[in-house]
């Protein structure tokens, strides 16, 4: 199960849409990515730009852009915000120290006049790892709750092992219009 | 003073810049339905803008229900609106048998990048036998600023039997 057959379940054709892959830099942003084309994962190195996977079936065409998360990329983020159809948010729920930081920056994206409206799924990632929080826990933490204006939605996902994925994943797509 | 004129040579200046500063630091193929590396090339020769690469891939591609293929590249300079144009050609026949023109816009200074794209429908390569096939194929790629054109790349394929 990839994001390969998710397309051919969607049953569009013609138009094309956009996915924002966002997150602090090591929450696990590519590895979800690579998963979801069953490639190997043991090789990601810190994103120096953004990575594009672009799928085209049936005249549709998925992009799906997952951005560097470092401190000194961040300002550029604002750049991609145009079209974007769905943004996908994620988490390193083992990481305790940076869940306030990871709530700051999307607290400034939800601000964002671009992404108004835009469907919002956050992976909650690394639920492999014994320390990592519940769904629900980082829900708290980012202040998802408080959230009125678009849909959205909580995943609790491992990027290694694959679960979770398919869950949220199916959830952006019905979303894309 | 004309002013049209100085835009042109501002223009050319920035497009020379970014030129100098743009690298293709790689390229690979995959079988899209399982992920498997069919073919993956790390280094480039230097020369790479002028000349051909040639590609050897094993044949079982041509079998491949879904093929995706991987660029990775790399910008000194922030662009703008990069745009990036693919056409697969047989033969060298003017009209490319795949098309697929895609649009990054802007592209973060001292950054590298990946695009892969994965296109579900058969190629026209995808009716020959890899012995009629091979060294016939060529994969043109062409990056733009605006309508300038940044760097362009031709690789042909040759399919070996594994
Ligand atoms: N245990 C565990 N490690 C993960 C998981 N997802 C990513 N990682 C690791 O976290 C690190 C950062 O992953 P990466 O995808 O590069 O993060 P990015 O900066 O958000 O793109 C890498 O060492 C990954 O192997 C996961 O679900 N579980
Ligand atoms: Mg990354």
């Amino acid at each position: 199960m990839g994001l390969l057959s998710l397309l051919r379940r969607l049953r569009k054709s013609g138009g094309e849409a956009r996915i924002l892959i966002l997150g602090l830099d090591n929450a696990g942003k590519t590895t979800i990515l690579r998963k979801l084309s069953d490639e190997d994962i043991t090789t990601t190195t810190p994103t120096q730009g953004f990575n594009i996977k672009s799928i085209l079936h049936n005249g549709f065409k998925l992009n799906v852009w997952d951005i560097g998360g470092q401190k000194t990329i961040r300002p550029y983020w604002r750049n991609y915000y145009e079209n974007t159809e769905a943004l996908i948010y994620v988490v390193d729920a083992a990481d305790r120290k940076r869940v306030d930081e990871a709530g700051y920056e999307l607290n400034e994206i939800l601000g964002e006049d671009k992404l108004a409206t835009v469907p919002l799924l956050v992976f909650a990632n690394k639920s492999d790892l014994l320390q990592a929080q519940s769904a629900d826990d980082i829900a708290e933490s980012l202040s998802l709750f408080n959230i009125k204006d678009r849909p959205w939605q909580i995943q609790a996902c491992s990027a290694k092992d694959g679960t979770g994925l398919e869950e949220g994943l199916r959830w952006v797509v019905k979303q894309v219009k | 003073m004309n002013t049209a004129y100085l835009k042109r040579c501002a223009d050319e200046d920035r497009r020379a810049k970014i030129a100098a500063g743009f690298t293709i630091d790689g390229m690979n193929m995959r079988d899209a339905s399982t992920g498997e590396m069919l073919w993956e090339m790390n280094s480039w020769p230097s020369d790479w803008h002028v000349a051909e690469i040639q590609a050897r891939v094993p044949a079982r591609i041509l079998q491949c229900p879904v093929v995706s293929r991987e660029l990775t590249f790399s910008s000194v300079e922030k662009v703008a609106n990069l745009r990036c144009e693919h056409r697969v050609y047989l033969d060298g026949a003017p009209d490319p048998i795949e098309v697929w023109d895609f649009d990054f816009g802007f592209v973060m200074p001292g950054s590298r990048n990946t695009w892969q794209t994965t296109v579900e429908a058969a190629g026209g390569e995808k009716m020959l036998s890899p012995t009629e096939a091979s060294g016939r194929v060529t994969v043109r790629t062409k990056f733009t600023d605006g309508d300038a054109t940044i760097v362009e790349s031709a690789v042909r394929v040759f399919y070996d039997n594994d």
